[in-house]
């Protein structure tokens, strides 16, 4: 492995969680010569929390991914236990896909593919410090490698650090503490200073995670099943991949013989385990009451701030007292384990308090507890110190992904985890970065909320996050973000090819629908056969679905029909809700100008006359890079933004003027 | 926003004093600032009510309420409607009350015109149908500017320049903040054609007997007794014209019912929106309302579609006052709803 300063890699990503594993693949993946470092290869992927994927806005992001030639999609996929779409009742736009996954099978299919990774070295080490020089500007600094605990140095180009909770993570139950990102974990203590040293800014968050149980000790009969569908939803676009070696952890590849996705014993989708429902009763509140000061959140023993969407045990009796019971999940963590996650009961209070709350709910009366409850504390830097393509502002060439920047969730995660590898291996290419503007996705919505605003709480994606969700339906993700995947070299040809005729027979079935009438013998009388689906489907109970389509009494033209199933729904959406989409594109499209207005770094504000107090202050600190952007700051009303945009304009247009009647500059 | 939209926002800034920018701040600090605020609070609390069912499908929520949605974004609408009202006022008070003078040929509408003007502006003749055209005047009524248009009398059997006439008539009554129906008392009143009936309403219409030089005393006839009941409209105030009989009971009652044209409910601090406020409000009621033809549908139509209505109605109401941030729906969504798991 190349390791002296002489011989750099051109990536290092520190972390092997699910955004170092993302960041990892897609530096190397697009050519960068790329050292994954973690301080424990058995653990990597790992699903500290709940085994699932996806859900609201979450599963969107995870097809995104996908788009952009990540793991994440086809790893659920293929160790997949149970599929659900949720929201299938509501329009396509908020349907989501979600996945409960075997934790081990993820962890052992994910580390194989990075194994198996040209262009990629994993190692285990543990990142105590970065290595920085003088930027080659003589100004600030910037990053050139990483110590490790093993006195071993690594050098290279850019450097992406994915620490998740374990940058001086400290767990509490009750009033125990220990040291550590993750129950049986190390704590990375040291690699702190090295942020400070740098002047970057750090911060505290909290979260949390259930007890864990026996599956022996549960009494399921006093639960409600909750299945997977029939015809599960995928996360990756089995329709445009390419047939490459896909291998599944049963059956690792073995040299020479070639394994398909379709050749596999658990193929995506089979043999589903359901989830059970359960809830707290009133003794669990009493004895959540009764142990409050117990509790390491509520003596005042943390300082970090938790997620609100994710609150303890403790934080739903006490802010809604009024609420009887809570519901709970019991989560199967996998195939060939009898673990079981229980989502809902995140707590801190002490373990002989778990194991009476345990059992004061039904179905757990006799539960026997594998692994406490517990939450833990971690620093982040806040992600208003980078820039969107993920780049520090204070140090050249060091990239941040994950829960570092404050978000929490593994889609979130390998989101930024894959921008941030592309990004350091473009970096070092002295390529532009790839950012994924707002109205393309959530992942742009989510880099773009973290870097303009910042966090107060572990971030996680919502769909109404996302000002033009309508457009962001999880099966035109491929569509949405091929260019990107094409211009950074994403996506094999082959699949490029795939998705642009993909792309090219949903365009021209949805301008044959909205262009031909049906013929007079069918009866339909006038319009075209869009304006018949749109008709149909606005009458029938479920709204415009077009996922319902297929009940759908209208004699569709057999081009439609031959259509793929995912190209026919594709279609349907893109008829039925024309006018929404079409109102969409436009607000897009007025909203894209002022994303072309670019800020230059070193703007002076204080030239322009006229912005408030206020306004000044806060855009000197977050040093917007488009005036869209500074419109996103909160506190920067419009009537600021004007006064920027005729600013930025007047000056464009003189040096544009200076530019056209002074061809030659003058010289003095 | 366009360049040419934030070039008129530089103007306001640069070329307007630096107390004219100071009034309008005071303004959304104050009263107009409070109001709004209140919309805004309103809206976000819905909007996170239709969220919570989108973004929440797996949680143990309450059965969701669509009526109390509707509701809510009625009493939204219904404030942003009187907000925009208040431009009306604006203009009001700006370019004056928009006043019809109303009545069949010959009743003397010029010559009261003339008398409350006190000047000949308008070209009286004992010859019906002098005024085929409408012609404007402007005169202070107590604390009030009115604009003063007369038009072409109604006439039963018009004529084709009379009938062009009319149709002006018509559409100068539907925009009128105020009308008077002048009648002449020695005749019997005409019964007002329906295109002009239509915009009869008496909180702006005041009738007047004109001529009551001549028929001191004598009573309405029982036919116009029925027209005016009919109508909803209190009886006739008796003047004349030419002695100046009642022209001060007409002033006074002008006074009054203009003074009723302004809103109640910016009792103490004067709310009067501009032109750029009203576009924006406009905005938001029709937003609010496709919110609501959408949820009364039936079926109703999807429900992020719904949402992103309330949204967009949102962000214009966000426009005069300061953008909303996504992250206040969350607020609201997490302190009304036990989330997470």
């Amino acid at each position: 492995m190349p390791d002296s300063p002489a011989l750099p890699y051109d990536v290092i990503v520190c972390g092997a969680g699910h955004a170092g594993c993302e960041a990892a693949l897609a530096s190397a993946r697009t050519g960068a010569r790329t050292l994954l470092l973690t301080g424990n290869l058995d653990t990597v992927a790992q699903m500290s929390c709940n085994p699932a994927i996806g859900g609201q806005a979450k599963g969107q992001m995870v097809r995104e991914i996908d788009a952009l030639g990540g793991e994440m999609a086809i790893n659920t996929d293929l160790t997949g236990i149970q599929f659900r779409l949720l929201n299938e009742s509501k329009g396509p736009a908020v349907q989501s896909p979600r996945a409960q996954c075997d934790k081990k099978a993820y962890q052992f299919r994910l580390k194989h593919t990075l194994e198996l990774q040209p262009n990629l070295w994993l190692f285990q080490a543990t990142v105590t410090g970065l290595i920085f020089s003088a930027n080659s500007a003589g100004a600030g600094r910037s990053v050139v490698g990483v110590r490790t605990n093993l006195d071993l140095d690594f050098f290279g180009c850019s450097v992406v650090v994915t620490t998740g909770t374990f940058l001086r993570g400290l767990m509490h139950i009750g009033q125990n503490k220990n040291e550590g990102g993750r129950l049986g974990d190390f704590s990375a203590k040291t690699l702190s200073a090295s942020f400070l040293e740098a002047g970057i800014e750090l911060q505290r968050l909290k979260t949390g995670t259930p007890p864990r149980l026996s599956g022996r000790s549960l009494d399921f009969s006093k639960m409600e099943p909750q299945y997977g569908d029939a015809a599960p939803t995928l996360f990756a676009f089995h329709d445009t991949r390419d047939p490459e070696p896909l291998f599944h952890v049963e059956h690792p590849s073995v040299a020479g013989v070639t394994l398909r996705e379709e050749r596999l014993g658990w193929s995506p989708g089979q043999a589903q385990v359901p989830c059970w429902i359960t809830y707290t009763t009133e003794r669990t509140a009493q004895l959540v009451r009764d142990n409050l000061h117990l509790s390491a959140m509520y003596s005042g023993e943390i300082e970090g701030t938790g997620p609100r969407y994710c609150p303890s045990i403790e934080d739903k009796f006490v802010r809604f007292a009024d609420k009887p019971r809570h519901m709970l999940f019991l989560e199967p963590e996998g195939r060939a384990t009898n673990e079981f996650y229980i989502n809902g009961l995140s707590t801190s209070l002490p373990f002989s308090i778990q194991v009476e709350m345990v059992r004061s709910i039904p179905g757990l009366e006799r539960a026997e507890l594998l692994r406490p409850a517990y939450a833990v504390e971690y620093d982040f830097a806040p992600p208003t110190q980078l820039f969107p393509s993920l780049e520090s502002r204070k140090v050249d060439n060091l990239f941040f992904a994950g829960q570092i920047n404050g978000t929490s969730g593994y889609e979130e995660a390998a989101s930024q985890g894959l921008i941030a590898g592309v990004n350091a291996a473009r970096k070092g290419r002295g390529e532009a970065p790839l950012i994924i503007a707002r109205h393309e996705g959530y992942i742009g919505v989510l880099i773009d909320d973290l870097v303009t605003k910042g966090t107060r709480e572990p971030y996680r994606m919502f769909t109404s996050r996302a000002e033009h969700r309508l457009l962001f339906n999880h099966g035109s993700a491929e569509m949405r973000l091929v260019h990107h995947a094409r211009t950074c070299g994403l996506l094999s040809a082959t699949r490029l090819a795939r998705i642009d005729a993909k792309a090219a027979r949903i365009f021209a079935e949805v301008q044959r629908l909205e262009q031909t009438r049906p013929a007079s013998s069918l009866g339909l009388g006038q319009g075209t056969w869009g304006d018949h689906i749109r008709h149909t489907l606005a009458r029938g109970s479920a709204g415009l679905a077009p996922e319902l389509a297929a009940k759908v009494e209208l004699p569709l033209p057999s081009e439609f029909a031959d259509l793929a199933k995912e190209e026919r729904a594709e279609v349907l959406y893109r008829v039925a809700y024309a006018g929404y989409l079409a109102r969409e594109e436009r607000h897009v499209a007025r909203l894209s100008e002022v994303e072309k207005i670019k800020i230059p770094a070193d703007f002076d504000y204080d030239q322009v006359r006229g912005l408030r107090a206020e306004s000044l202050i806060k855009l000197k600190a977050s040093r917007p890079v488009s005036l869209g952007q500074a419109g996103r700051i909160s506190g920067v009303n419009p009537a600021d933004l004007s006064v920027l945009m005729v600013y930025l304009e007047t000056k464009r247009r003189r040096a544009k003027d200076a530019r056209t009647t002074h061809p030659t500059p003058e010289k003095s | 926003m366009e360049l040419t939209q934030a070039e008129a926002v530089m103007d306001l800034i640069h070329a307007r004093s630096e107390r004219a920018l100071a009034a309008a701040q005071r303004q959304l600090q104050g009263e107009l600032g409070r109001f709004l605020g209140e919309l805004i609070n309103a809206t976000i609390l819905t909007l996170s009510q239709i969220e919570v069912y989108i973004d929440f499908p797996e949680e143990d929520l309450p059965v969701e309420n669509r009526r109390q949605v509707v509701e809510a974004l009625e009493n939204v609408l219904r404030g942003t409607v009187r907000l925009l009202a208040t431009q009306a006022y604006g203009d009001l008070l700006r370019d004056g009350v928009k006043t019809v003078l109303l009545g069949a040929p010959n009743v003397g509408k010029s010559s009261l015109l003339n008398a409350l003007v006190g000047t000949e502006r308008a070209l009286v003749s004992p010859e019906p149908g002098t005024t085929r055209d409408y012609i404007e005047e402007r005169l202070h009524v107590g604390p009030h500017l009115l604009r003063l248009i007369d038009t072409a009398g109604i006439n039963p059997a018009p004529g084709v320049l009379e009938q062009r006439g009319m149709a002006k008539t018509a559409e100068c009554l539907s925009r009128a903040d105020l009308i008077l129906w002048v009648m002449d008392a020695a005749l019997p009143c005409p019964t007002l054609p329906p295109e002009f009936a239509q915009h009869i309403r008496p909180d702006k219409t005041l009738l007047v007997r004109n001529k009551i030089d001549l028929v001191f005393g004598q009573n309405l006839s029982d036919e116009d007794l029925v027209q005016i009941k009919g109508l909803d409209l209190d009886l006739p105030l008796d003047v004349s014209a030419v002695t100046g009989v009642g022209l001060g009971e007409l002033r006074a009652a002008v006074i009054d019912l203009v003074d009723g044209l302004r809103p109640a409910f910016f009792a103490e601090e004067q709310i009067a929106i501009n032109a750029r406020h009203a576009d924006a409000l406009r905005r938001a009621a029709d937003a609010l309302q496709a919110a609501l033809s959408g949820l009364t549908a039936v079926p109703p139509l999807p429900i992020e579609l719904i949402s992103g209505d309330v949204r967009a109605g949102l962000d214009a109401l966000g426009e005069i006052a300061g953008r909303v941030d996504n992250e206040r729906i969350l607020d609201a969504l997490f302190a009304n709803f036990c989330i997470g798991k």
